[in-house]
């Protein structure tokens, strides 16, 4: 039994499937890739699968994946081909080859943000959160709701692009089981205390990263 | 494309794929090649709608044609609407995003009247005028397919033209029709005129409705000679008709979320309340082989792993084992369920309940539909109770444990003894558990029973009948209550009398009902159908406002000579013929299923020659 990690992209359209929709897209795309997939065993089997890193639903990610096991040894070039046409628009298969390391690993996820909204007080807000020494928010977990301090968390805000009525941004939060931080609690964060009217926010996952700071995939 | 004002709407709403089409088996072409484009409207959501069949139908026969493109278009739910409005995005097509004022033709399937203000939803977030009339040269022409067009009349004000019957190849038939008489440059009424004259394609407005002082239909009549009565179509070779192998599945799950095959069309049942029994005559079914070619690319196509054999009466399938035989050749190995939706009591051998328990054990569900002989007698449900007992016990022998059994309160010539029939049915399905010594252990038997409101229907024999009143279906549910209170094994449910009040009194309505609709849609009135969303009172003021009362409609023993609606429509069946099964259920007198005996119900004029050999076997 051979473990495959099939990596894509998630833009365009598919961005609006959420966490569960992403299971059954994949579950029907292979099914109907014909490949040989390897089902968990017992009274109602289905293809066993799981994905890297949860990501949520209307944010775009040029980094994800999801692991699945084949029953046969198959080329790569031959497991994308058999997948061809049997995924919804906006998912962009990259490779499918055996997992280069541990989902246990992520550490850490680097998310560009475009924000829409008047740019100036946009960039002041960033710019006062930076000053900070604190940034208390309460995250809501399953086993209910935490403080925490984003200032120690989310550290470098690095402004890449500006213009009349859009800022994008890039910053490292952490990510994985351990800790997760939803870029969306920054913002959060930035409306309820500086005031800014964000008109629209676009989100984009950009890579993951251990604990040491690599680059994974 | 998703701009910017449509990805922000769909970052605020729940479920925002239910807005982006791109399904795989979705089909975008390129509009340079297109001559007409056709919106297929399902006034609910997208979940209700991609369960449909006749959608992937339609969608799959206009599309084949290169230079037609078929898109789909759902009801917005409550939170998009909201957005839609708050940012000024008119109402799309998923495919292309385009506006429905783009189409050349928007066409809006209603497959139940409680949809109806759906429609009128959707006409508005599009910014299309709701009157037909109303409606200038530059609109896309309006119209609607679905079983409700039999007597669609309450919405007539509302549609350019109507699809009667069967629309695999009508809608493409009008479609072209249509792309010739635009490049002819003629106007939307010689359009119409010229539509007319296809068969099954009712055009409202060219029929006069003359009304007496008792608010009856006085004459129907037609200035340019539109066909009075106007025919539906059928497919008349459906036994060799393909069906769409390649269909856009849902990746946000659908309320029957898996591939269905329609293996036969029409019922010989004959069952007296049941509209589809009778408009969808005459049966003709599909081969058995291309059913199951095309159910095993239909898997491959879609990677669904249940396939439904949808019908209104699959065991009726002349084939049904011996398809059931070659499907499990490659089922079993594709790991893919066959699901059997529609089965009936009387013909449910034990080789097939072995068949379907080897591929799918879930609950098992009859329905009798009245609770005495006699009674199933006067609805000419042909059931037992030996029938019933045997299938159970078949069923029981093959391990379920749970049984759903459906009936119907309100029907003519019920009594308090047959509602306690119903009652009595289920004590007895649970006997026939406790009595068998091989029965499945550990489970105890569970038997719910759920209870339907009567709707009396267009083109069946109780066209003629009242419905009960809300008080006295009221008596009848409190009744049946008491009949199975302190029998914790069985459970009852039943419909809500208000909601089929109201579908009693568009079933059978007329033209009138389309400013009543509209004032309830513009109180408020969206998604009656949805529990949630249903508000009864929108509705009796919206009828108390216009003076029309609603009791007319439903609860109103109807004059076998009166001129109903629908009369100047021609399903098949005759009035003649549903006066003369009228006449039988009066006296309890049954028929016979059409494949043991012809009743000359007319249907078979369609077909152009008889429904069955009869001698053959
Ligand atoms: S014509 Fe006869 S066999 Fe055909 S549908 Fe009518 S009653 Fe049945």
């Amino acid at each position: 039994m051979n473990t495959i990690r099939l990596k894509f992209r998630k833009k365009g359209l598919s961005i609006y499937y959420s966490q569960l929709d992403l299971q059954r897209v994949m579950a029907r795309a292979l099914k109907k890739s014909g490949l040989p997939v390897w089902y968990s065993q017992g009274f109602n089997p289905h293809i066993y699968m799981t994905f890297t890193l949860p990501l949520s639903l209307g944010h775009e990610s040029e980094c994800e994946s999801v692991d699945f096991r084949l029953n046969e040894e198959m080329a790569e070039a031959d497991i994308l081909k058999a997948l061809e046409g049997t995924l919804p628009q906006g998912i962009e298969l990259v490779s499918a080859q055996a997992p280069d390391y541990d989902a246990r690993s992520i550490m850490f996820a680097k998310y560009d943000i475009t924000l829409y909204g008047e740019s100036k007080n946009i960039i002041n807000a960033l710019n006062s959160y930076c000053a900070l020494e604190q940034a208390v928010v309460t995250k809501t977990t399953k086993k209910g709701q935490k403080d925490i301090n984003l200032k120690e968390l989310i550290k470098d805000i690095i402004v890449t692009d500006e213009k009349e009525n859009e800022v994008t941004f890039t910053a490292i939060y952490p990510a994985g089981t351990p800790l997760n931080i939803n870029p969306q609690l920054l913002l959060d964060f930035l409306k309820d205390n500086y005031g800014i009217e964000i008109i629209d926010a676009f989100i984009i996952r950009k890579n993951l990263f251990d604990k040491d700071m690599n680059i994974l995939q | 494309m998703i701009d910017n004002k449509l990805k922000s709407a769909l970052l605020s709403i729940q479920k925002p794929a239910r807005y982006t089409g791109g399904e795989p088996g979705c089909i975008v072409k390129d509009k340079k090649n297109i001559d007409v484009r056709f919106a297929f409207c399902f006034p609910d959501t997208y979940e209700v709608g991609m369960s449909h069949l006749g959608l992937k139908v339609i969608y799959d026969v206009l599309n084949k044609q290169p230079n037609i493109w078929c898109e789909r278009c759902f009801a917005p739910w409550t939170d998009m609407i909201e957005q839609m409005k708050l940012r000024d995005i008119p109402l799309f097509a998923l495919e292309s995003k385009d506006p429905l004022t783009a189409f050349d033709i928007v066409g809006f399937t209603l497959q139940y009247e409680l949809s109806y203000t759906n429609v009128l939803l959707m006409l508005e977030l599009a910014g299309i005028p709701f009157y037909a009339k109303d409606r200038g040269e530059d609109m896309p022409l309006i119209c609607a397919g679905g079983p409700c067009t039999c007597n669609a009349e309450p919405m007539a004000d509302f549609f350019d033209f109507m699809f009667l019957g069967e629309g695999e190849y009508h809608t493409v038939e009008v479609c072209n029709k249509l792309n010739e008489l635009k490049k002819a440059g003629k106007s939307k009424q010689e359009i119409l005129v010229e539509l007319s004259k296809i068969d099954g394609i009712y055009v409202p407005s060219l029929y006069q409705i003359e009304y007496n002082e008792d608010n009856t239909i006085k004459s129907v009549s037609s200035a340019v000679n539109a066909p009075i009565p106007c025919s539906k179509a059928i497919v008349r070779d459906f036994k060799n008709m393909p069906f769409p192998t390649d269909v856009a599945v849902p990746m946000i799950g659908a309320i029957h979320d898996r591939a269905m095959v329609e293996v036969l069309r029409g019922c010989v049942r004959g069952c007296r309340f049941c509209q589809a029994g009778f408009i969808y005559r005459p049966f003709r079914e599909r081969d058995a082989e291309l059913i199951n070619e095309g159910a095993k690319e239909l898997c491959r196509c879609t990677g669904y792993e249940e396939i439904s054999l949808t019908s209104l009466s699959t065991s009726d399938h002349p084939q049904l084992e011996e398809l059931l035989d070659k499907m499990m050749v490659w089922t079993e190995k594709e790991k893919v369920n066959i699901a059997l939706p529609s089965l009936r009591v009387d013909n449910f051998s034990e080789s097939l309940v072995e068949k379907v328990s080897k591929v799918r054990k879930s609950g098992l569900t009859f329905a009798p539909e009245a609770g005495t002989q006699r009674l199933r007698d006067i609805i000419n449900k042909n059931v037992t109770e030996e029938e019933i007992e045997k299938t159970c016990k078949l069923a029981f022998k093959a391990g379920y444990s749970a049984v759903k059994l459906y009936f119907m309160m309100g029907l003519p010539g019920e009594t308090m003894e047959d509602i306690k029939g119903i009652a009595d049915t289920a004590k007895r399905v649970i006997e026939y558990y406790y009595s068998m010594p091989d029965r499945p252990k550990g489970r105890g038997a569970e038997v719910s029973i759920s209870v339907a409101c009567f709707v009396p229907k267009p083109f069946t024999p109780f066209q003629f009948v009242a419905q009960n009143t809300a008080e006295e279906f009221k008596a009848k549910q409190a009744y049946l209550l008491e009949c199975c209170a302190n029998n914790r094994r069985i459970k009852v449910s039943y419909h809500d009398s208000d909601t089929s009040f109201l579908e009693a009194v568009f079933a059978r309505g007329d033209r009138r009902l389309s400013k009543v609709i509209l004032d309830a849609y513009k109180k408020g009135s969206i998604f009656d159908g949805w529990f949630e969303c249903f508000n009864y009172q929108n509705w009796l003021d919206a009828f108390a406002e216009n003076g029309i009362d609603m009791a007319f409609y439903a609860n109103r023993q109807r004059p076998l000579d009166e001129i109903n609606p629908w009369d100047h429509i021609n399903y098949g069946v005759t009035k003649d013929f549903l006066i003369r099964e009228y006449q039988k259920s009066l006296e309890a007198i049954t028929s016979r299923p059409c494949n043991k005996q012809c009743y000359n119900c007319g249907a078979n004029k369609l077909l152009g020659r008889a429904c069955f050999e009869y001698n053959k076997a």
